[in-house]
């Protein structure tokens, strides 16, 4: 039975690659990880799930005859690249704000928890939600670079050799923005409530 | 350090994120397989990604970006001023590039003399005799 995170065999036969089984896995295994990581760099749902999809689709088309074990590099690289395009895009947006109008322009994008502090569910749900809510605002707060290589090393499990790929720095970088972010996130999290986390 | 002394958060970190000297790693990986305290500091970070497990429901939550629609006035107005400029600049070219008199600048001093005296040398053109007198009586200096 196809996993229901695969990649729709469509798509698949569209990009003219043949999927094998582990492929498919790793697709439906990423996936998940993935749009959370998306997510909390580009705070839209649709956003969020296209550039994954894209990113896999790519993978797929281009890379499914790499070893194995070069995945999980060959594709966060990917979708690191698919994200950077999104921000670029938004600032073109941006620039051109000025003759277009639409009802976020004076705001600041709510912040996780307040996202959390609205949505409706059983306690012990809202419970967990406030906590992630806060943990993806801390998350926010750190550097683009800390937060990759944080979000690589600690969600993914990549070693620092697959997320040093990934992130196109060197091993040292990735070992120096791992310690800040942990740092700066145990600063955040923990001085607001250290009981919770 | 003893087994019993607990190794400090920064210590952790340091360790996990592989810039502990390799006297330090030792003496941590020596600790963490007798205190699960220190063991839990470990997994700091893991626990924070695996909290985050509801995120995209929150996503769901999120404001949609709104649709982005056309400011006409401004558009107009700075289709005007770009109209405006073009206007100023097509008008004020031949200021720019001419010299003295009218004459354009860029012409070398032989022509822009015959240019400028063109009344003269019109005048010349009809009166030959007065060119070879001029000549004959032309300082030879």
């Amino acid at each position: 039975m196809e996993h229901v995170n695969a990649l729709p065999s469509a798509l698949v036969s569209k990009a003219a690659a043949p999927a094998s089984s582990a492929l498919n896995r790793f697709c439906a295994q990423v996936r998940v990880r993935a749009t959370r990581m998306a997510l909390i760099e580009l705070r839209d749902a649709a956003a969020a799930a296209d550039v994954v999809q894209d990113s896999l689709l790519k993978l797929v088309s281009h890379y499914h005859d790499r070893p194995e074990h070069e995945w999980p590099p060959l594709f966060y690289s990917i979708l690191r690249n698919r994200i950077t395009d999104v921000h670029r895009r938004r600032k073109m947006e941006k620039i051109f704000d000025f003759f277009f109008s639409s009802e976020e322009d004076d705001e600041a994008p709510p912040s996780w928890e307040s996202i959390a502090d609205t949505a409706l569910g059983p306690e012990a749900e809202l419970a967990n939600a406030q906590l992630a809510g806060r943990i993806a605002d801390a998350l926010s707060a750190l550097s683009p670079r800390q937060r990759e290589a944080f979000l690589l090393r600690e969600m993914e499990g990549l070693s620092i050799v697959d997320t040093a790929a990934a992130m196109k720095v060197s091993e040292g970088s990735v070992k120096t923005h791992h310690m800040r972010a942990l740092t700066r996130l145990r600063e955040l999290l923990e001085a607001d409530h250290p009981a919770k986390v | 350090m003893t087994t019993q002394t607990h190794f400090t958060p920064a210590q952790i970190d340091r360790y996990r994120s592989g810039l502990a000297s390799a006297e330090l790693a030792a003496q941590i990986e020596r600790h963490l397989q007798t205190c699960p305290q220190c063991q839990a500091e470990l997994q700091f970070g893991r626990r924070l990604s695996d909290l985050l497990a509801p995120l995209p429901q929150l996503a769901a939550h999120l404001p949609r970006r709104a649709a982005r629609s056309v400011r006409w006035p401004r558009v107009f107005a700075a289709g005007m001023a770009t109209v405006s400029l073009a206007l100023a600049v097509v008008i004020s070219l031949p200021h720019w590039t001419a010299g003295n008199g009218g004459v354009p600048g860029n012409l070398s001093p032989q022509i822009a003399d015959a240019v400028q005296n063109i009344d003269f040398y019109q005048w010349l053109s009809e009166h030959p005799q007065m060119l070879q007198q001029g000549m004959q009586h032309a300082n030879p200096a």
